[in-house]
C-alpha cells in the first residue's frame, strides 16, 4: 500500500461516522474540519437523483432540513428541503441511516448536474452524545475562526493605522527581483506587481510596541491568481496581521528588505492571505475580536 | 441522422433555416431552460456548460479548456474558471458523456484553489484523462492528475513540479502503445533563460519511474524571457511533436518584442537530445517561424487582458504540413496573423490570413484536410463595439473562408479594467481541437440568453427565460448574467459560406 493510500485510509479511520454515543469532541472538530458541507437530514430512499451516480455507487437521496455549516447560499439559495444524492463509501464505516430520521451528514461535493450529489465523510446521530448540537456548534464556531487564529499565530506584529502613501517598489528591490527566478515575480502573467504601503501606526496590539511606521509589501495586479490577497489604497485604516513566512525565504531577502524613509529605517511585511488584513469597522469589532484572541490562552 | 446533417448542409437550405430560426422565436412563459433557441441544426451544436443545479452561479467562467476522447468522442471533459461551489477542498471539471448535449460539474480535481490555468487531454486510444493546473497558493506548483474513470471520482495526482510554473498547456497521444504526455509551461526553475519547457512523460498511465513527469527545457538561447504561452502538437503517426513559444527579447509599454520560436522532436518527444531537430543554420535549436515583431501584453482589448496568443496544429494527413497562429501589434491593434509550413517547420510561409482586434486563436485541422481556425474579435463594424467569437474553416490555405459567428455581445458589458482582481475575463486561451471530421471547441462569453447572441443557436442547462434575455436562479428569480463557458460541436461538411480572401 503506498503512503498516500495508507494516509486517505487513515483519515477515513478517523472521519467514519457512525451513529455510536461515544463521539468524542477532537473526533466530531475532524470530521467539521474535514466537511465543506454539514446538514440535518433525512433518508428519502436509496438511489440517486443524478444521472452519473446509481444506486451501485452507494448513494441515497436525501432530504435537508437544516444547514449546519457551509453552503453561504450564493449559487444554489437555501438548501434546505432540496434534496442531495448521497454517497457512502461501501468500503468505510459509516452506517446509513435508517429512512425517516433526521441525522447529522459531514459531507464534500462530488458533482452538479440538475441536482447536487456529495461524499459523506461522517453521519451521526444527535443523540450520539450529550449537547450535540451545542458540540457541533462550537466545532463549527472553532472551524471559522481558525484562519484568522492562524494569521494571528504566523504574524510577527499586529498594528492598527492607516496607509500613508502607496509607492512603487524601488529599484533597489526591482533589480534583484529581475534575475531572482528567471524574473518569475516580473515576467510571469500572474506577476504580482508588487507595490509598498506605507502604513502609519496608530496602535500596535501585538509585537513590538514602539513600531511607528511599517511598510507593506502588496499585489497591486489584475490578476485573478490574487483575487484573495488584500490590496491597499491611500487613506485606507484597519488592522493588518504582519507576516514574514508568506514568501520564500530568497524572497524575503529582496521584497521584505527594510527601507530608509526620513531618514528612519521601516520594516518590511506582506499581508497575502485574507484574513492579514481586517479593514476598520465603525463599531470596532474586528479589532475587539483580535484582542479577545490575543488574551485567550494558548492551547 | 446523418442524412438530417447533410440535408441541412445544403447551403441554400441552411440560410433558410438560420433566416427562419433567427426571426421566428417562441417565447415561453415564466422560467425557461434546458432550451436550445435560435439555429436549430445539428451541424452546429452550442452549448453553456454551466449545469442546471449551478443557475445561481456569477462567477466569471473564463479560460476554457477542451478535451474529446479520440478513442470515444461521447466522452468529453472541459475546464474553466470556477472555485468549488460549495466551498469544497477540490476543484471541478465538466463532464460530458453524451458528446457534449448535456454537463456534469465534478469536483474531483484533487486542489484546493486553482489559478485560471487548467487543461486537460485524453490520452489517444486509453480513455485516461490527463489534467494539468497550477495551485494558486501564491507559489504556482504545477500538478498532473490522472483519471481512468472520467473523474468521477477523486483524481490522481501523478506529477508535479514546486514553484513558478506559468499556463501549462497539455497534449497527449498514444504512441508505441504508451500514452505520451506533453505539458507545455513556463517553467521559472530552470538555469537562466531557460524558461520554455516541456514536462514530459513518456508513459502516462504507467507507474513511477516509466510514468516519471520530466521537465526539458525547450528554449536553448538566452532571451529575456519567455512568453507565458507554449503550445506543443503532435502529429498522427506520432512521430513529430512540434511546440512553439514567444522568445521575448524586450519589454515596452502595453507590449512585448520577440519571434515566435518553433522545436520540433521526431521520435515522439523522446530523442536523446528532446526537441533539437529544428535550427537555423549553425544556430542553437529552435527555428524563429517569426523573427521578431511587437505583440500585445499587459493590455486590454475590449476589456480583456491580452497575452502572446499562439496556437500550432499539424495535418493529420502529413505530419510535415504545419499551420501556426501567432500575435502582432499591428497600428496598436491586437492581431493574429496565420502562416504554414509544409516542410516540418523549416521554412515558413508569408502571412496566409489575418485577422485585427482579436485574441485567443485556435487551430486544428481534420482528417480532410479543412483547417478550423477560432478566435475572439472585438468588431465595431455595426457602429458598436460587439465581441465575437468566430469560427473560420479553410481549405485551401484561407483563398476561400466559411465563417461561423458562435457567440455576440457588446464590449460595453465586460468590467472596464481595472476595477477588480478579474483579469483574465474570457482567458489567455481558449480551446479547438477536430476528432475525425469533426472540430470540438470551448470558449467564454456572456450568457445572457438572447438568440441574436448566438447565431447558431444555442442550449442551455442552467435556468433562463429567453423571452426575457435573463438568466435565472435556481428559485426562477433572475440573476445577475456573467461570463459561461460555451461548449461547440461542428461536423464538418463542406463550407456553407465561402467568401472570397479579400
Amino acid at each position: 500500500m503506498n503512503r498516500r493510500l495508507l494516509f486517505a485510509v487513515l483519515i477515513l479511520k478517523c472521519l467514519v461516522g457512525s451513529t455510536r454515543a461515544d463521539i468524542s469532541k477532537q473526533e466530531l472538530q475532524k470530521w467539521v474540519d474535514h466537511s465543506a458541507l454539514i446538514f440535518t437530514g433525512k433518508l428519502l430512499s436509496l438511489g440517486s437523483n443524478v444521472d452519473s451516480i446509481d444506486i451501485k455507487d452507494g448513494a441515497m437521496i436525501v432530504k435537508v432540513e437544516r444547514v449546519e455549516s457551509g453552503n453561504d447560499e450564493e449559487n444554489f439559495g437555501s438548501l434546505v428541503g432540496k434534496e442531495l444524492t448521497v454517497i457512502v463509501d461501501p468500503s468505510s464505516r459509516i452506517q446509513r441511516p435508517k429512512e425517516g430520521i433526521s441525522v447529522v451528514f459531514f459531507v464534500n461535493p462530488l458533482l452538479y448536474e440538475r441536482n447536487i450529489a456529495v461524499t459523506a465523510t461522517a453521519i451521526a446521530d444527535k443523540k450520539a452524545a450529550p449537547d450535540f448540537s451545542k458540540q457541533l456548534s462550537a466545532a463549527v464556531q472553532r472551524k471559522k475562526e481558525k484562519p484568522l487564529k492562524d494569521a494571528i499565530k504566523s504574524s510577527s506584529a499586529i498594528v492598527s493605522g492607516a496607509v500613508q502613501e502607496i509607492r512603487s517598489l524601488p529599484e533597489t528591490k526591482l533589480r534583484p527581483l529581475r534575475s531572482f527566478a528567471n524574473g518569475h515575480d516580473i515576467f510571469s502573467e500572474h506577476s504580482p506587481r508588487w507595490k509598498e504601503a506605507l502604513i502609519l501606526v496608530q496602535s500596535v496590539l501585538s509585537g513590538d510596541p514602539s513600531i511607528k511606521m511599517v511598510l507593506v509589501v502588496f499585489p497591486s495586479t489584475d490578476d485573478r491568481a490574487w483575487a484573495d490577497s488584500p490590496s491597499f489604497r491611500a487613506g485606507e485604516s484597519g488592522i493588518w496581521l504582519l507576516q514574514r513566512g508568506e514568501v520564500t525565504k530568497a524572497e524575503i531577502g529582496i521584497l521584505l528588505a527594510p527601507e530608509k524613509i526620513s531618514g528612519r529605517e521601516i520594516k518590511a511585511f506582506t499581508t497575502l492571505h485574507s484574513e492579514d488584513f481586517q479593514p476598520k469597522d465603525p463599531d470596532e469589532k474586528n479589532e475587539a475580536r483580535i484582542r479577545e484572541i490575543l488574551k485567550a490562552p494558548k492551547p | 441522422m446523418r442524412c438530417v446533417a447533410l440535408h441541412f448542409y445544403d447551403r441554400a437550405n441552411l440560410r433558410h433555416l438560420v433566416i427562419i430560426c433567427s426571426a421566428v422565436f417562441v417565447p415561453m412563459a415564466g422560467a425557461v431552460f434546458r432550451l436550445t433557441a435560435g439555429a436549430p441544426s445539428p451541424a452546429v451544436m452550442v452549448v453553456d456548460i454551466i449545469p442546471e443545479v449551478l443557475s445561481g452561479e456569477t462567477i466569471t467562467n473564463s479560460e476554457p479548456s477542451l478535451a474529446v476522447n479520440p478513442a470515444n468522442p461521447l466522452k468529453i471533459a472541459a475546464s474553466a474558471w470556477i472555485p468549488e461551489p460549495l466551498g469544497g477542498k477540490t476543484t471541478p471539471i465538466f463532464i460530458s458523456e453524451n458528446g457534449g448535449n448535456t454537463w456534469s460539474c465534478r469536483s474531483t480535481v484533487p486542489i484546493d484553489r486553482i489559478t485560471s490555468d487548467m487543461t486537460q487531454q485524453f490520452g489517444g486510444v486509453s480513455n485516461t484523462l490527463y489534467v494539468t493546473t497550477v495551485h494558486n497558493d501564491k507559489k504556482f506548483d504545477l500538478i498532473v492528475c490522472r483519471s481512468d474513470r472520467l473523474a468521477k471520482n477523486p483524481m490522481t495526482p501523478v506529477g508535479n513540479r514546486p514553484g513558478w510554473i506559468d499556463q501549462p498547456y497539455i497534449a497527449a497521444a498514444t504512441i508505441n502503445k504508451k500514452d505520451r504526455v506533453f505539458v507545455g509551461c513556463l517553467d521559472f526553475n530552470g538555469p537562466k533563460g531557460e524558461t520554455a519547457t516541456i514536462v514530459r512523460s513518456l508513459d502516462g498511465t504507467g507507474s513511477p519511474p516509466a510514468s516519471d513527469y520530466t521537465p526539458l527545457p525547450i528554449e536553448f538561447d538566452d532571451p529575456l524571457v519567455d512568453g507565458s504561452e507554449i503550445r506543443s502538437a503532435i502529429s498522427s503517426n506520432g512521430d513529430k511533436v512540434y511546440a512553439v513559444f514567444n522568445r521575448v527579447t524586450a519589454e515596452i509599454n502595453g507590449g512585448r518584442v520577440g519571434g515566435v520560436i518553433v522545436v520540433r522532436d521526431d521520435n515522439g518527444g523522446n530523442s536523446r537530445a528532446p526537441f533539437t531537430a529544428l535550427r537555423e543554420g549553425n544556430g542553437p535549436p529552435g527555428v524563429p517561424a517569426v523573427k521578431s515583431r511587437t505583440f500585445a501584453w499587459n493590455t486590454y482589448l475590449g476589456g480583456d487582458r491580452t497575452g502572446g496568443d499562439l496556437a500550432i496544429a499539424v495535418d493529420p494527413r502529413n505530419a510535415d504540413n504545419v499551420y501556426l497562429v501567432w500575435s502582432e501589434l499591428v497600428q496598436a491593434q491586437p492581431t493574429l496573423h496565420v502562416s504554414r509550413s509544409g516542410d516540418a517547420g523549416v521554412k515558413w510561409s508569408a502571412i496566409l490570413h489575418t485577422v485585427t482586434n482579436a485574441k485567443n486563436p485556435g487551430l486544428a485541422m481534420n482528417v480532410d484536410g479543412t483547417l478550423g481556425f477560432l478566435y475572439q474579435q472585438v468588431d465595431a463594424s455595426s457602429g458598436r463595439e460587439m465581441w465575437k467569437t468566430i469560427f473560420e474553416r479553410t481549405t485551401d490555405d484561407f483563398r476561400n473562408v466559411s465563417s461561423l459567428t458562435l457567440a455576440t455581445f457588446p464590449v460595453s458589458e465586460v468590467d472596464a479594467p481595472p476595477t477588480a482582481r478579474n483579469q483574465p475575463q474570457f482567458g489567455d486561451y481558449l480551446n479547438l481541437m477536430s476528432v475525425g471530421n469533426d472540430f470540438y471547441g470551448i470558449f467564454s462569453s456572456k450568457n445572457v440568453p438572447d438568440v441574436a447572441r448566438f447565431p447558431c443557436g444555442v442550449t442551455f442547462q442552467r435556468r433562463v427565460d429567453f423571452s426575457a434575455k435573463t438568466v435565472l436562479g435556481l428559485n426562477g428569480n433572475p440573476v445577475n448574467s456573467s461570463t459561461d463557458p460555451f461548449f461547440f460541436k461542428l461536423a464538418d461538411q463542406p463550407p456553407i459560406d465561402r467568401r472570397p480572401q479579400k
